[in-house]
C-alpha cells in the first residue's frame, strides 16, 4: 500500500503491474475499498500499470470528517491524485459510487481518459437524492445498520455476491475491517450523509456528449441498483458498450472477474 | 380548473399517504432498532461499552449528531459518556451548569447558552433531555443535541428515544445488579469451593487413613455391612461384592471359645457398644474360605445422618501371636541357656583356701558362696589327686594357664559334679605366686549325654548283631516249619507221631516269636505304622490287663488323656504295655501290698527333655505312657543294662522283653526312661510323639485257607538247601510243578530254558552270586509281568515299596505260614491269568 498526501490528508492506493504499460485507475464504491478489485487485477497486471485507490474516509486513507465526501469532491480529489502521480491519460474504472465519481471525472476531464468503465454503477436519480433521504434509502439504510452489526453486514454481502462459495470468512473480514473502529464508522456515516444525486443529475445532459469509449458492465442479480441505470447510460453515452451477466450480483468483480477482464480487454482492444 | 384542483388534491393525498407510510415504516424500524440496541446491550462486555455503543447506535440510526449521558450532581451536569457523529472526538468529562431539576423529559430550544461551556463543535439548534435515576448512574439525564444540518424533529423522536434510553438505563441497572449478584455469587462459590475443597481434603485424609490402615475397619448398620476398608477385604480374603453380601455371623465360626454361640455373643457385644459407646474383646473370626483366626475387636458406636451404626476395628492377632509365641520360645531358650549356665568364678590362695567364689556356685554345688569362702577347695574334690594334677599342669605351663581340665567335685547333697576348669595363676605386685583363679563349668549333662551316646551306640551294635542272628534263625525256622508241615501231611493217621510233630511245630513257632522280639529290638521286624487313637488302644489294653493281672495285685488306671493320636503299630504297642506290666508283676512277687499304676498322659517337650533329646522341637506334643510298680526296684548298675537283649535278673526270663520294648519304642520315634529306687519300686515312661497327619487305613486280609494249584510251573530259588527242598516239596503237594536253583545266576539260566512254562517264581532275597531283586529285574526284562514272590528274612524297604507299586509282586516274611504262601501264589496266578 502506498500513500500520497493531498491537501493535508493521506490517500492510500495500491499500484501493481507494468509501470510502462497503460495506466488503469480503479475506484471503489461505498463501504468498500481497494481490496474489492483483488480478483480482477491479476488479469490486467501483465499488460497494464494498475492503480487501485482508497477514497478518502475509506480503507487505509485518512478519514477526516471536516471534508466533503460527495462524489463531486471525490472526483476532484481523483483529479488531484492523478496529477500528483503525473498520470495524464488512463483507463478509469468505477464501481458503485466509484462509477458516479468516474462519470463526473469523465465529464470534467475527458481528455485524461483512454476509456471509461462503469460497473454496477450509480447513476441519474435512481439512488439517494439528499442526505436525509439517503439515510432512508434501502441500500444506504442497510449499509448503515450493517456498519453497526456484523450479522446485518453479512446479509448485505450475501445479497451483493452471487456465488456463495466466494463468500469466505477472509472476504467478510476484508469488508468489515474499516467498520471495526468508531472512526471507520463515523467516516462511513459522513460518507453516506454527503451523498447527493444532484451531483449526477446536473450532468445528465453532459453524459450524452461524452465521446470517450465507455464500457458498461451490469451484474444482473444486483438487488441494490436497478438495471435501468446501466441501460440509460448505454443509451446516453454514444461510444459505449453494455455487457450484462446473470451470474453476478452487485460485486461483479468478485463474482465474475475472468468474464469481466475478458470483456474489458476485448472492449478496450476493439476501441483501439 | 377542477381537473387541476383534483390533481392537487390527489397529490396532497398521495403526499399525506407517503408521509404516513414513512412514519409507519419509521415506527416499524424503531422497533427493529430497539431490538438491535437490546442485542448490542446484551452483547456488550462492560457497562462502559454498553453505554458507549448504545449512544453511537442512537446517534447513527436516528441521525442525532450529539448524544451524551450526563450525571447531575449539585446543579452540575457531568458528561460520563458521549458520541459526536461529525467529529473524531467526544465530550466525555466535560460539564455544564444545570440548576433546574430535570425530573421529566425536557426540550431546550437554542440551547447554546445553557450548554456553555461545552465545546460542541457546532451551533446547537435544539436539545432533548431525558432524565434517569439509577443505582449505577445515580441521577442524571441523556442529552440529545441537534444542529442546523440535521434539523431533527425531537418532539417526534422523543418517545422512541425515551424507550431507547429506558432500555439502556434498565440494562445498566440490571448489569450493575447482575454484577453485584455475580460478585456475591462468586464470593459464595469461592466459599463453597473452599468448603468443598476442605471437605474433600478431610475426606481424602480420612480415606487415606482408613484405606491405608493395616487393621480392618468396617461399618455395620445392624442389618449388613455398609462400608469396609481394603484391609478388611484382605483380612477376610474376599472381594468387595462378596463382603457386602456377608452377615457378621458369616465372618465368625459358629462357636467361640467355651462353646458359646458366636451369634449370641456378638449380639451382646454390639448391644454393649450401642449402649456404652464402645466394646473391646478378643474374638475368633472366619475368613471367606473358612480359616479361623484370632482377633482383637473394638466396636464403636457411630451416628451418621441420624442413623446409629457400629464401627468395627479388627486387628488380626495371628501374626502377633505367632511372633509372641516365637518370642516366648526364644525367651524360653535363652532363659534355659542362662539358667543352665552353671559357670562360676572362684579364687583360692596358695594353700587352696577359697578367697572368693561367685554366687552361681550354689546352683552347681549346692553350697552357697559363704559356705565355701574360707574353706579349702581340696575338701570338695572327690578325687584330691585331680587338684594336685591341676596345680602340676599350671606350674608346668608356660603362661601359667590351663584350660578345659576336668575335675569331679562333691555336691552338698553327696553326689559328684563334673566341672571343666579354666584356671590361671595369680601373682601379687612383686610377682610372687599368690593363688589360683578359675572359671568352672558344669559338665554333668555333658557326661550324661556321653553316657547316653555310648549306651545308644552299644544298643545299636547289639541291634545289628541280633538282627543278623535272627535272620539266620528265621531261615532255619522256615525250613523246620515247612518240613514239619510235610511230615504232618505224610504221617496221615499215625496219631502218636503226629502229636510229636505238632509239639515240634509249636516249639518252632515259639522260637519264631522270640525271633520276632529280637527283630523288634533290632528294629528290623515288620512294623505296620498307621494312624491310631492311642487313648482308645490304651483303654482296650487296660481291660485285657485287668483280666490277666493276678487278683492280689492292685492295678490302678491313673488317668487317660483323650484324643491322643499317634502314628503307630497297634500290636507292637500292645506288646509294650503287656511286657511292661508283666515285668512289673514279676517285680511285685515279694511285695506286701503290690500295686501297679498305669497311665496315658499328654505332655510337651520341656527343657529337661530337650537336654536329653535336643533334636526335639520345644513344646512338641508327646504321649507319655507310664507303668509303675512298688516292687523291688532296679539297681543303678542294672538300669544301664536292662534294655540289652538276653539281660535278665529273672530265673525264667528270656531277657528279650525290655529289649523288644526298647526297639518297638524306637520304631515309633520315641524313647523309654526308667526311674527306679531299690526297695521302693520302678516306673517306666514311654514317650511317643503325637501325630496329626492322615494315614490310609491298613486293610487286613483274614483269608487263611490253603489254596491249591493246577500244575503251573514254579521256579524256587533259595541258597538254603533245606528251605529250598522243603519249599519244593510243599509246592508239589499243592499241585504245582517245581524247578529249583540255589542262587540268582543259576535261576536265570533255568529261566532262559523254561521261560515259556514258568508261571511264577518264588525267591529268597539275600543270596550269594546274585540276589533275588537283581534276578527279578533280569527276569522282568524278558517277561515283564511274571509274578514273583520274595521271601525275606526281614522286611526291607525297597521291596516293600516295589510290592506296593506292582500287582504281580508279593513279599513274604520268613518263616511264612503255608496258608499265606498258597494264598499269595493263587493271588498272583489269578491276576496274571486275567
Amino acid at each position: 500500500m502506498q500513500f500520497i498526501n493531498l491537501a493535508g490528508h493521506d490517500m492510500a492506493y495500491k499500484r501493481s503491474g507494468q509501470p510502462q504499460g497503460e495506466t488503469m485507475v480503479c475506484v471503489h464504491g461505498i463501504t468498500t475499498y481497494s481490496f474489492v478489485w483483488q480478483d480482477v487485477i491479476p488479469y490486467f497486471e501483465q499488460d497494464y500499470d494498475v492503480i487501485c485507490i482508497d477514497l478518502l474516509g475509506c480503507g487505509a486513507s485518512d478519514m477526516p470528517l471536516d471534508v466533503s465526501y460527495s462524489i463531486q469532491a471525490h472526483a476532484e480529489r481523483l483529479h488531484d491524485f492523478l496529477c500528483a502521480l503525473n498520470i495524464l491519460k488512463s483507463h478509469l474504472l468505477g464501481h458503485d459510487l466509484g462509477g458516479g465519481i468516474a462519470q463526473i471525472f469523465a465529464i470534467q476531464h475527458e481528455p485524461m481518459l483512454k476509456t471509461l468503465t462503469l460497473i454496477n454503477t450509480v447513476g441519474y436519480d435512481y439512488w439517494p437524492v439528499q442526505p436525509i433521504t439517503a439515510l432512508r434509502t434501502p441500500i444506504i439504510r442497510q449499509l448503515l445498520m450493517g456498519a453497526l452489526d456484523l450479522g446485518m453486514f453479512k446479509l448485505i454481502i450475501h445479497q451483493g455476491v452471487f456465488h456463495r462459495h466466494k463468500i469466505t470468512h477472509a472476504l467478510i473480514e476484508q469488508f468489515w475491517q474499516p467498520l471495526r473502529t468508531k472512526e471507520g464508522r463515523k467516516a462511513f456515516m459522513h460518507f453516506a450523509r454527503c451523498l447527493d444525486n444532484q451531483d449526477l443529475m446536473m450532468m445528465v445532459e453532459k453524459l450524452k456528449q461524452l465521446s470517450v469509449p465507455t464500457i458498461i458492465f451490469r451484474g444482473d442479480s444486483d438487488p441494490f441498483l436497478t438495471a435501468t441505470i446501466a441501460e440509460r447510460l448505454h443509451a446516453d453515452i454514444a461510444n459505449s458498450q453494455l455487457h450484462r451477466i446473470q451470474t453476478a450480483s452487485h460485486f461483479l468483480m468478485i463474482d465474475e472477474p475472468e468474464w469481466l477482464a475478458k470483456h474489458w480487454l476485448a472492449g478496450v482492444r476493439s476501441q483501439a | 380548473m377542477s381537473q387541476i384542483s383534483n390533481m392537487d388534491d390527489m397529490k396532497r393525498r398521495i403526499q399525506s399517504l407517503e408521509q404516513e407510510n414513512m412514519r409507519l415504516s419509521e415506527r416499524a424500524e424503531d422497533s427493529q432498532i430497539l431490538a438491535f440496541i437490546s442485542q448490542v446491550i446484551s452483547q456488550a462486555s462492560s457497562k462502559d461499552e454498553m453505554l458507549n455503543k448504545t449512544l453511537e447506535h442512537i446517534s447513527m440510526l436516528k441521525n442525532i449528531p450529539i448524544v451524551a449521558c450526563c450525571q447531575l450532581q449539585s446543579g452540575v451536569a457531568s458528561i460520563v459518556q458521549s458520541y459526536v457523529s461529525f467529529e473524531h472526538r467526544d465530550l466525555n468529562q466535560q460539564s455544564f451548569s444545570c440548576s433546574e431539576p430535570i425530573s421529566e423529559m425536557t426540550f431546550w430550544d437554542a440551547p447554546e447558552a445553557r450548554l456553555s461551556p461545552l465545546i460542541l463543535g457546532c451551533i446547537p439548534t435544539a436539545a432533548l433531555l431525558i432524565p434517569f435515576s439509577s443505582q449505577y448512574l445515580g441521577l442524571g439525564f441523556y442529552l440529545f443535541i441537534t444542529r442546523d444540518e440535521e434539523s431533527n424533529d425531537f418532539e417526534y423522536l422523543a418517545l422512541t428515544l425515551e424507550r431507547m434510553t429506558d432500555l439502556l438505563t434498565l440494562s445498566l441497572e440490571n448489569r450493575s445488579l447482575l454484577k453485584s449478584y455475580r460478585m456475591l455469587n462468586e464470593k459464595l462459590e469461592r466459599k463453597v469451593q473452599k468448603r468443598t475443597q476442605s471437605l474433600r481434603d478431610t475426606q481424602e485424609k480420612y480415606q487415606s487413613l482408613v484405606n491405608g490402615a493395616d487393621v480392618s475397619i468396617m461399618l455395620y448398620n445392624m442389618t449388613c455391612f455398609i462400608e469396609a476398608n481394603p484391609a478388611a477385604l484382605s483380612m477376610f480374603h474376599c472381594s468387595r461384592e462378596q463382603f457386602f453380601k456377608l452377615s457378621p455371623a458369616e465372618l465368625s465360626p459358629e462357636y467361640q471359645e467355651n462353646d458359646v454361640l458366636s451369634k449370641n455373643l456378638a449380639a451382646t457385644y454390639i448391644e454393649q457398644a450401642i449402649e456404652g459407646g464402645h466394646a473391646h474383646f478378643d474374638w475368633f473370626h472366619q475368613r471367606y474360605q473358612g480359616d479361623i483366626f484370632p482377633c482383637e475387636v473394638h466396636l464403636n458406636r457411630v451416628i451418621l445422618k441420624g442413623q446409629t451404626l457400629v464401627q468395627a476395628v479388627i486387628v488380626d492377632l495371628s501374626e502377633r501371636l505367632q511372633v509372641q509365641y516365637q518370642l516366648e520360645k526364644s525367651e524360653h531358650r535363652y532363659r534355659s541357656i542362662i539358667e543352665n549356665i552353671q559357670d562360676f568364678l572362684y579364687r583360692t590362695n596358695v594353700d587352696g583356701t577359697v578367697t572368693f567364689v561367685a554366687p552361681s556356685v550354689e546352683r552347681l554345688l549346692g553350697f552357697s558362696a559363704d559356705d565355701l569362702v574360707g574353706k579349702k577347695i581340696q575338701e570338695f574334690y572327690v578325687q584330691p589327686r585331680q587338684r594336685e594334677e591341676l596345680l602340676r599342669q599350671l606350674h608346668a605351663s608356660s603362661d601359667g594357664r590351663v584350660e578345659g581340665i576336668q575335675v569331679e567335685l562333691r555336691h552338698k547333697q553327696g553326689h559328684s559334679v563334673w566341672l571343666s576348669n579354666h584356671v590361671h595363676m595369680i601373682y601379687d605386685e612383686a610377682g610372687v605366686f599368690v593363688g589360683v583363679e578359675g572359671i568352672a563349668r558344669d559338665l554333668t549333662d555333658l557326661k550324661k549325654m556321653e553316657m547316653q551316646f555310648y549306651q545308644a551306640q552299644k544298643m545299636e551294635s547289639l541291634g545289628t548283631l541280633v538282627g543278623g542272628i535272627a535272620h539266620d534263625f528265621n531261615n532255619m525256622l522256615a525250613g523246620m516249619t515247612g518240613t514239619l508241615y510235610l511230615m504232618k501231611a505224610k504221617l496221615g493217621g499215625q496219631n502218636e507221631l503226629l502229636k510229636r510233630v505238632d509239639d515240634m511245630e509249636t516249639q518252632a513257632f515259639r522260637a519264631s516269636d522270640m525271633i520276632k522280639q529280637l527283630l523288634s529290638f533290632a528294629r528290623k521286624g515288620e512294623v505296620n505304622l498307621q494312624k491310631l487313637s492311642l487313648s482308645s488302644l490304651f483303654k482296650e489294653v487296660a481291660k485285657l490287663l485287668r483280666q490277666t493281672t493276678p487278683e492280689n495285685i492292685e492295678l490302678h488306671l491313673d488317668g487317660v488323656d483323650e484324643g491322643l493320636e499317634i502314628h503307630g503299630d497297634p500290636s507292637l504297642l500292645q506288646q509294650i504295655w503287656m511286657n511292661l506290666v508283666n515285668n512289673a508283676r514279676d517285680a511285685l512277687s515279694d511285695t506286701t501290698s503290690p500295686e501297679i499304676h498305669i497311665s496315658l498322659k499328654k505332655c510337651a517337650v520341656d527343657t529337661e527333655i530337650m537336654k536329653q533329646h535336643p533334636y526335639l522341637e520345644y513344646e512338641a506334643e508327646l504321649a507319655k505312657m507310664t507303668v509303675s510298680d512298688n516292687g523291688t526296684g532296679i539297681s543303678k548298675e542294672h538300669q544301664q543294662k536292662i534294655f540289652e537283649p538276653f539281660f535278665t535278673t529273672k530265673d525264667k526270663g528270656t531277657g528279650l522283653g525290655l529289649a523288644m520294648i526298647y526297639g518297638a519304642v524306637h520304631s515309633h520315634d520315641g524313647w523309654i526312661d526308667v526311674e527306679s529306687v531299690l526297695g521302693q519300686g520302678t516306673s517306666f515312661h514311654v514317650y511317643i510323639p503325637l501325630q496329626i497327619e492322615d494315614m490310609t487305613a491298613v486293610e487286613l486280609d483274614d483269608e487263611n485257607l490253603i489254596a491249591h494249584g493246577h500244575q503251573e510251573m514254579i521256579l524256587v530259588v533259595d541258597d538254603d538247601k533245606m528251605i529250598r527242598d522243603v519249599s519244593c516239596e510243599l509246592l508239589k503237594s499243592l499241585d504245582y510243578r517245581v524247578i529249583q536253583a540255589e542262587d540268582g545266576q543259576k535261576a536265570l539260566a533255568l529261566f532262559e530254558a523254561y521261560k515259556d512254562d514258568i508261571s511264577l517264581i518264588l525267591t529268597d532275597v539275600v543270596m550269594p552270586n546274585m540276589g533275588g531283586w537283581e534276578f527279578a529285574q533280569l527276569v522282568w526284562l524278558q517277561k515283564p509281568d511274571l509274578p514273583i514272590i520274595f521271601i525275606s528274612g526281614y522286611a526291607e524297604k525297597e521291596p516293600m515299596t516295589l510290592s506296593e507299586a506292582l500287582d504281580y509282586v508279593i513279599i513274604l516274611k520268613k518263616p511264612c505260614a503255608i496258608e499265606d504262601l498258597s494264598q499269595s501264589i493263587q493271588k498272583l496266578l489269578g491276576s496274571s491269568q486275567i
